[in-house]
């Protein structure tokens, strides 16, 4: 049997415009206005997917983000969007829709033979059955079965979707009567309110069950609070889904625009009313996973909005007069239909075959509906339409922290008031009634007067329907994830009882629909089957996203150069014109290597000038935090390992921050200027966090008035010219230089342009970093460029100045050091010795574990004249005895100076294995190596002083 | 991407960014100076009637301070100040900041659609402090006549000249 369109039902197609698409390659027609679900319902296809475990024929279930079955990989302009929900994509001309986890298509999958099998496939079985003879070999064969749609490798989504940050007086979630009623309300006393919708129209369930609200039609009151909302401020969203709640009152939203990119929201609203409306349970017989098996909800939407109607033959079950409606509906359509009431006390209805007090147990058919038994009879049909009972949509009232109450009377979930910073009002709060849900909505949004009227429609109660573990035949829980009762209760009986168990252990809620249809089922059905109550079983955790969202919305523009992007030199463009090739160090883009040719090489090449005559390189990103204030030298002494306060003007010193766990957290040199105000010359990449070190010390202990912090890196620039030509090369460049000892500074003029000269050195050579404020750079930088050929120098890059500074045994704080290392561990013991006052970290330096003899220390390596340096990260190793780990090499490079590899490496004991040979351990490769000090070149320092 | 692959630039001097009807440029430079402690007291001494503007307020004049934080501003003036840096005895500390910040000028009806997609800040609403994450980055936003001035870090300027063209003008 298959679907077929009313003449004159639809009220969302136009059916002046016909669209034609593609179905697993047939053709398929449809109207503007359509979704992929309506176009498809009204046609012969009644196969649309394939069950994820079993590849059992499934058809339409539901019509928005619940559906289970539907899903499709659709292409269209040659791109192809995976796992789209035929319920939620808007038909456009020329689409092609294939279904997923099926070969070839949904109606001749060749895998359908595993539901064959099926006595051999309970839940878990993965985790049984698969631990035989190595997971390697299933691994395979699973990966390519498992699944849903296929990603088209070749396409990288656009980094288009803007994120947009936005407040809000008043959101409201959701427009349909109860989100109307509560947004007009809140407009019509000035409140500007933005109204968010899912679906493509406002209206929510009026858009099919319809209605009067306040004697006119239920479309006149949309429009109207359309027109209130944009009148007082407020903005209107249709086809945008709030997809998260998340901490401090932010939420997420997801608008889908046509003809332009999507856009991701970001909204921090000041009060937010929930009106996402409810979900229509599934009824649990045998074979209620066959296609012609649907939720009377969606049917009476695809009725109602597209004229779509699956079958001819529709058989009804309800256990609610809500339901009655929709039966109704489809009978003045035109279609034959059965009511099979669980109730036996129903009311009756005129016109209709009426069965009560039976309950349906089996669908009838192999890959479709083609009868069922209700009550032990045999009732033809082409359609079940079932009505289970409604659950609330509160997936966001639980991420926002709401907690839930069961309603006996209700039989449902709905909201326990205050537990979330939300309103939550209509069906969504269990208030199913369209007065009420008005009421609901007028109030909340604080509306003045009467609330907007509807008729009051009364009913008989409903029945609770639950799923009946004795009934013969598999059950289905969980559509989407192949979980059936029986499911249930082998989990139940393996002990996993929890919902939270139950969910991992049988996938159940699980995967695109996350258990919407599912999961009321499947806690009834643990509660059952554990003596509990529904609320003693409890519910899963709901976490965002509410749908599935593209990872392309969520990321944004920030991707390529924007995702981690870096600092720019001030001086990039100049470094680039001669020659410069880039790296990101440290958070900055610097020039790694100056020329063409192999980095190695070049690196060397520049080294070996440098120690030969001069280099220079670019040092800005080094940190330049002034502190300043009378109690600046306190702050530096509290904060540091070495002492400030000792140091005089115009002089530098090197030291350690440590970090409260007595670990080295950064090195550098502070400078200082005059009495009350020192320089900071923290690594590059740990800036910001040596600021908030000191900004820590300065509001905690040393106090907030006597000094200051400023960062002022981003203002300077910072050229190094370092070698045993620097002096000459700077005097050439027109600089004057003082007579300046090593770690010397003094702040000097040049013509207009103010320079800081500081004599400190990272390379073991007579270095002077030149600093100017960045509107001089290309000045100096200029000056200094124009005198290197005299000089026989070159630009280095910050490869050549790893080498150099690992030749002298200079560390890199977090290359040479890891999360343990203590200045001692350096060779740095002094202070720890000798302050007594008390300092950062001071505490964690005298701990068993910081006086240990078995400490990692800081050691140098060497290896034979010819031989390839060591790999940095190899494991130092013992040569004889078990095979542990005694350290790591932490830097390794040939020696341009040397000749020879050298190699930094926390070694455990180190110092005491001066001389002795040590095994270095690298993917299977042990090399030996000579334990010796940290300083490989010129250990007297005559370079340095010189 | 390839680490080397790092094509984006700056904008430069009197290059404009079109987005919808917001335009983009960067200002030209000005005279800074980062001023902490007793913030009056420094005012007071370094200028006369310089308003301290919080969250993309607007000034009147040419000169003013920008607040960061509740004892730290970034003066903005003509020309740079006489006053040396360091320690002043009435308690504040002045630091140059003439180079640390690059002010990019947005402009137009759609400005603030603009700084929607960077900041999560309340433009609308305000704040004491001019200070903000924008694009992720520390920035500081006050107001002109015909828009805004965001003040970023000089090395961000390639990022937020790229983050702004990715920028979309909304309807």
């Amino acid at each position: 049997m298959s679907g077929w369109r009313h003449d004159a039902l639809g009220s969302e197609i136009d059916r002046s415009q016909s669209l034609s698409f593609t179905f697993d390659g047939r053709k398929v027609a449809g109207f503007q206005g359509d979704t992929l679900a309506s176009a498809l319902l009204a046609s012969e296809h009644r196969i649309l997917g394939r069950s994820f475990k079993y590849h059992r024929p499934r058809g339409l279930w539901g019509f928005g983000a619940e559906e289970p079955n539907a899903i499709f990989d659709v292409q269209l302009n040659g791109v192809t969007h995976p796992n789209q929900r035929a319920t939620t994509t808007h038909l456009v001309d020329g689409m092609a829709a294939r279904s997923v986890n099926a070969a070839p298509d949904a109606a001749r999958d060749r895998f359908a033979l595993l539901d064959r099998l099926h006595r051999f496939l309970p839940a878990g079985f993965y985790y049984k059955t698969f631990m035989a003879l190595g997971w390697k070999l299933y691994e395979p064969m699973i990966r390519r079965m498992a699944g849903l749609g296929q990603v088209d490798a070749a396409f990288e989504p656009p980094a288009d979707t803007p994120q947009i940050n936005a407040t809000c007086d008043l959101l409201v979630i959701g427009s349909g009567p109860a989100g109307l009623a509560a947004a007009r309300a809140a407009a019509q006393v000035g409140r500007a309110v933005w109204l968010i919708e899912d679906a493509a129209r406002l209206g929510g369930s009026l858009r099919w069950r319809g209605g009067q609200i306040g004697g006119a039609s239920w479309a006149d009151f949309a429009t109207e609070t359309q027109a209130d909302v944009e009148a007082n401020g407020g903005r209107l969203m249709t086809d945008a889904t709030i997809w998260g709640a998340f901490d401090h009152g932010l939420f997420a939203a997801w608008q889908r625009c046509v003809g332009a990119p999507d856009r991701h929201w970001r909204i921090r609203p000041r009060q937010v009313i929930l009106a996402a409306g409810s979900i229509e349970r599934p009824l649990w017989f045998a074979n209620n996973d066959l296609p012609g098996v649907m939720s009377a909800e969606a049917a009476m939407f695809f009725l109602a909005c597209h004229g779509s109607l699956p079958g001819r033959r529709l058989l009804v079950t309800t256990a609610s007069d809500r339901t009655y409606a929709i039966a109704r509906a489809f009978a003045d359509a035109g279609a034959h239909v059965t009511v099979a009431d669980q109730r036996a006390e129903a009311p009756e209805i005129d016109d209709i075959r009426q069965i009560r007090g039976a309950n349906l147990t089996e669908a009838k058919g192999r890959t479709g509906v083609e009868g069922a038994m209700v009550g032990g009879i045999k009732v033809p049909c082409d359609t079940i339409l079932c009505a289970g009972g409604v659950t609330p949509t509160v997936h966001l009232w639980c991420q926002a922290g709401g907690k839930l109450d069961w309603d006996p009377d209700r039989d449902m979930l709905v909201p326990r008031p205050g537990t979330a910073p939300l309103t939550v009002v209509g069906a969504a709060n269990g208030t199913l009634d369209l007065a009420a849900a008005l009421a609901e909505g007028h109030a909340a949004g604080g509306g003045t007067g009467p609330a907007p009227e509807a008729e009051t429609q009364t009913t008989q109660a409903s029945a609770p329907v639950r799923p009946d573990p004795s009934l013969p035949g598999r059950q289905w829980v969980d559509l989407q994830n192949d979980v059936t009762l029986k499911d249930v209760g082998l989990a139940g009986r393996e002990g996993f009882t929890s919902v939270e168990h139950l969910k991992r252990y049988t996938t159940l809620g699980m995967a695109t629909d996350q258990g919407r249809t599912s999961n009321f089922g499947g806690l009834a059905a643990m509660a059952a089957q554990t003596g509990r109550t529904i609320p003693e079983t409890g519910t899963t955790t709901y976490r965002p996203p509410f749908q599935p969202v593209p990872f392309g919305v969520i990321a944004g523009p920030r991707r390529g150069d924007l995702f981690n992007p870096l600092r720019r030199l001030t001086l990039e463009e100049a470094h680039r014109d001669v020659g410069a090739r880039f790296r990101e160090y440290g958070g900055w883009l610097r020039p790694s290597v100056y020329g063409v040719g192999d980095e190695v090489t070049l690196a060397q090449d520049e080294a070996r000038t440098a120690r030969a005559t001069v280099g220079i390189f670019d040092g800005s990103p080094l940190g330049k935090l002034e502190v300043i204030g009378p109690k600046a030298a306190e702050l530096l002494d509290f904060t540091g390992y070495m002492r400030m306060s000792t140091l005089k003007p115009g002089r530098a010193r090197y030291g350690f921050m440590l970090s409260e766990t007595g670990v080295v957290y950064d090195d550098g040199v502070v400078l200082r200027l005059d009495e009350t105000r020192f320089i900071v010359s923290a690594s590059s990449s740990h800036v910001d966090g040596v600021r908030f070190r000191l900004e820590d010390a300065r509001q905690d202990r040393i106090g907030r008035d006597q000094v200051f912090i400023h960062d002022v890196t981003a203002g300077y620039v910072t050229l190094t010219v370092t070698g045993p030509k620097a002096r000459a090369l700077i005097a050439d460049a027109g600089i004057g230089l003082p007579d300046l000892p090593h770690m010397g500074v003094v702040e000097i003029s040049v013509g207009d342009m103010p320079l800081r000269v500081a004599r400190i050195s990272f390379t073991g050579d007579t270095s002077f970093e030149l600093t100017v404020p960045a509107r001089h750079a290309r000045a100096l930088r200029d000056r200094l460029d124009g005198a290197l050929a005299a000089q026989s120098g070159r630009w280095i890059g910050l490869e050549a100045v790893m080498i150099l500074r690992a030749e002298k045994g200079f560390i890199l704080v977090g290359k040479d050091t890891d999360g343990l290392t203590m200045p001692h561990d350096l060779g740095w013991g002094g202070p720890r010795q000798k302050r007594q006052d008390e300092y950062l970290g001071k505490r964690a330096l005298f701990t068993p574990e910081a006086k240990s003899n078995m400490r990692r220390q800081l050691i140098g390596l060497t290896v034979p004249d010819g031989a390839r340096p060591i790999v940095t990260g190899s494991h130092l190793i013992p040569r004889d005895g078990t095979r542990r780990s005694l350290g790591f090499v932490t830097s390794s490079y040939h020696s341009p100076t040397l000749g020879h590899p050298i190699a930094l490496a926390l070694l455990e004991d180190g110092r005491a294995q001066m001389g002795r040979e040590i095994y270095c351990f690298n993917d299977g490769d042990v090399r030996a190596a000579q334990v010796g000090p940290i300083c490989a070149v010129d250990p007297a320092g005559d370079r340095l002083h010189g | 991407m390839d680490e080397r692959d790092w094509t984006d630039r700056a904008l430069t001097a009197g290059e404009t960014l079109v987005l919808g009807d917001c335009t983009i440029g960067l200002d030209p430079p000005r005279a800074a100076t980062l001023v902490s402690g007793n913030v009056a007291a420094a005012l007071d001494m370094l200028t006369s009637d310089v308003p301290i503007l919080g969250l993309a307020e607007q000034s009147a004049g040419p000169a003013f301070a920008l607040r960061i934080a509740r004892d730290q501003v970034l003066l903005i003036t003509n020309k740079p100040l006489s006053a040396g840096e360091g320690w002043y005895g009435p308690g504040f500390a002045l630091s140059r900041a003439d180079d640390r910040f690059q002010a990019f000028q947005i402009n137009g009806p759609g400005a603030r659609d603009i700084l929607a997609q960077g900041t999560s800040a309340p433009i609308n609403v305000g704040s004491p402090s001019a200070a903000i994450l924008f694009g992720g980055v520390f920035a500081l936003l006050s107001g002109t006549k015909t828009g805004y001035l965001l003040w970023i870090e000089r090395g961000w300027t390639a990022y937020l000249t790229s983050f702004l063209r990715m920028a979309r003008p909304l309807d």
